[in-house]
């Protein structure tokens, strides 16, 4: 596990180095630790998949860490952002970027216990993958990063943000693949990924990247029904989040 | 033969479009299917021509057994519409009442003209010239009727608060005896008598006179409703921004005199410092530590107007002993009007409020949480209740509120969330209400 420690008092982010290192040795967490003491200098250094988690202090001298993390964010919208901060006010401010979590000064071990917690279950998500034929070689693909599958003319196209996955697998075959927790058969030939959706219409609903994929007719309210628990188990418990 | 058909056309066309009607503003709220429906409407209307028919052929017209025909399937036709539609008795009778009194004025216009022009067309069949009278008069007046019906009146039978249902039946009623009267002693003569034809034409307006009016009350007993139903969020808005100013105001006193300390503090410290006496000022630091967490209360969310709601209930939600939870996960700024947040919180919060204090015991809790997903914000509210719920005809109602103020905070989250395109989804367990409600907001 990749993490990053931007914080620009010398004192603090030992402390947090500190305890973090502890915390992955005793719970047998194998982490890369990178330290940074202002968010210049990470966003200098930031590329996308560089990190797993940062853990960001909000007032720095400089650009502040809602700044940095809105900047990472731009590159890099998986990385999970822990504020840390000292007094509560500003926590929410966090919720812009999609912040994991945030964590009061001094930091403890049981604190990150519960942050690590958090990350198990995201991180988790990560690694399901699913594998097709597509031109005849075996693909991997994150589950997570699929948008929506469809069928057209007998063969089934995955789109994974910009790429467009073809193979010859029927739409049955790889929606018992996908995880049916996200992924929702919202008609006879489109499979949408749940977490993709951000509005939804009367005969469609409309992904991020503007794709609309319709919803079949005779079973409208089922299926936005599905949806709506979807989104609303989202609200009610964070933990199975994306 | 083609008499026979002509006499089963006449007999659709003077029940069908006007039946139609008459079931049309009450569609989702019959007790049986459509198809159900529509299989016992044919089976009637055909049960209709053939003893029509049959009536027809004998050897002599018996009018007295014709009289008992249509009073026995004028019957039946009430009957099964009250049956089978499911509402306040006067409301759909009033609907009756005015789709009977549109129906005897088609047919009867059909008659009049059939009885002028039988002297020139002798030789054809009596139903031939009726029908053509009537499709015309369908023809002519059908689409506007329908289109009334459908956009006027069905939207409008969705007014509560209104008792004007109980009296407005009357005026039609009594013009439909009048000219029940009027028509008993119709005679052939009648048919060039211009008396006739303008008390006819009168009573027709006067009908149709009152439709017009009630339309217009109902109107203006819904404007009222929402005003009111403003009016109420207003003020509720002004009392909680209003704390919220004092909180503010509050906090600034604080952080000046804050400021003030300070200095004074720091005079201790340096004291303390030079004269290295650390034990005493680790307890002097401890001691401003626990002041300084007392007086801060934090806030739950930056976005100003929805901070200043959830603060209010906050505060009177601890008075009343419940538990209130929040978690609010929302952008600073959304696409979204503040009131119509403001309406959907304002009236869910309460509403589970209410519940709470219907319950008798200890563990009463309000869970509120408010997500953006998307382009869409989710609010979920689950509240402890006494495990009563109400179902009525039109809506489930989360509370058992008495009198007219039934459901009107539920109405209004409703009409916000039409507004929005969104999703109202109400569950419940034995001890969980669970509110739950997905606004599609336009990329912000």
């Amino acid at each position: 596990m990749k993490i990053a420690v931007c914080d620009d008092s010398e004192y603090d982010k030992y402390c947090l180095f500190n305890c973090l290192n502890g915390y992955c040795k005793d719970s047998f967490i194998n982490a890369v630790i990178t330290a940074y003491g202002s968010g210049e200098s990470l966003l200098e250094d930031f590329k996308e998949n560089m990190f797993d988690m940062i853990f960001l202090d909000i007032y720095m001298s400089g650009i502040d860490g809602i700044e940095t993390a809105k900047k990472i964010r731009a590159i890099d919208a998986q990385c999970l952002l822990i504020f840390v901060t000292t007094s509560r006010d500003h926590a929410l401010d966090g919720f812009a970027v999609k912040a994991l979590h945030y964590l009061l000064k001094p930091v403890s071990s049981e604190n990150l216990a519960e942050v690590f917690h958090r990350c198990k279950n995201l991180l988790a998500g990560n690694e399901k993958c699913i594998e097709v034929i597509s031109e005849r070689l075996p693909v991997k693909i994150q589950m997570k990063s699929i948008d929506f599958i469809e069928v057209y003319d007998k063969a089934c196209f995955i789109h994974v943000g910009l790429n467009i996955i073809k193979t010859y697998l029927s739409l049955e075959e790889i929606y018992s693949q996908l995880d049916q927790k996200f992924f929702l058969r919202c008609h006879r030939s489109y499979v949408v990924n749940m977490c993709s959706i951000v509005n939804v219409g009367d005969r469609d609903f409309i992904l991020k990247s503007g794709n609309l994929i319709p919803i079949r007719q005779s079973e409208k309210g089922v299926i936005k029904k599905t949806y709506m628990n979807f989104v609303c188990s989202l609200a009610r418990d964070d933990h199975h989040a994306v | 033969m083609l008499s026979d058909a002509m006499a089963a056309l006449h007999i659709v066309l003077s029940f069908l479009p006007f039946s139609f009607l008459r079931y049309y503003p009450f569609l989702n709220k019959l007790r049986i299917s459509i198809k159900r429906l529509c299989g016992i409407y044919l089976a009637l209307l055909l049960l209709q021509i053939v003893s029509f028919i049959w009536l027809y052929n004998r050897d002599f017209l018996d009018l007295q057994l014709m009289q008992r025909y249509r009073i026995v399937f004028g019957f039946l036709h009430i009957t099964l519409s009250f049956i089978v539609i499911k509402e306040k008795f006067f409301k759909h009778f009033f609907v009756y009442l005015i789709m009977f009194t549109y129906a005897v004025i088609v047919s009867r216009n059909a008659y009049i003209v059939e009885e002028l022009l039988s002297l020139y067309f002798a030789h054809t069949s009596p139903f031939l010239i009726m029908n053509v009278v009537i499709l015309l008069q369908l023809l002519l007046s059908y689409p506007f009727v329908f289109r009334f019906i459908k956009i006027k009146f069905t939207p409008l039978l969705e007014t509560k608060n209104t008792d004007v249902w109980n009296y407005i039946w009357i005026i039609p009623m009594m013009i439909i005896v009048l000219v029940a009267i009027v028509d008993f002693e119709l005679s052939r003569k009648a048919a060039f008598d211009w008396k006739y034809y303008i008390s006819r034409f009168l009573m027709s307006l006067g009908n149709f006179l009152s439709c017009f009016i009630l339309i217009k009350i109902l109107e203006q007993t819904n404007q009222n409703a929402t005003l009111n139903e403003n009016i109420r969020m207003t003020s509720k808005l002004i009392v909680a921004q209003t704390n919220h100013y004092k909180m503010l105001t509050e906090y600034i006193n604080k952080a000046k005199a804050a400021k003030h300390d300070l200095h004074h503090h720091i005079l201790v410290l340096q004291s303390y410092l030079q004269d290295k006496e650390f034990l005493k000022l680790e307890e002097y630091l401890n001691k401003y530590q626990v002041r300084l967490e007392k007086s801060v209360q934090p806030v739950i969310c930056n976005n100003y107007v929805v901070d200043a709601i959830l603060q209010h209930y906050l505060a009177s939600t601890k008075t009343l002993m419940i538990q209130f939870t929040v978690k609010v996960d929302m952008l600073v700024q959304i696409a979204m009007d503040d009131f119509d947040l403001c309406i959907i919180l304002g009236n869910a919060i309460e509403n589970a409020i209410e519940a709470c204090q219907r319950m008798q015991g200890m563990d009463r809790f309000i869970e509120l949480n408010i997500k953006m997903v998307g382009n869409m914000l989710v609010i979920t509210i689950d509240n402890s209740y006494d495990g009563i719920v109400k179902v009525t005809d039109t809506s489930l109602l989360s509370s058992k509120r008495t009198g007219d103020k039934e459901g009107v905070g539920l109405d209004s989250i409703e009409s916000v969330v039409n507004k929005y395109h969104g999703i109202l989804d109400l569950a419940y367990t034995e001890d969980i209400f669970k509110t739950s409600i997905m606004l599609n907001l336009t990329n912000s």
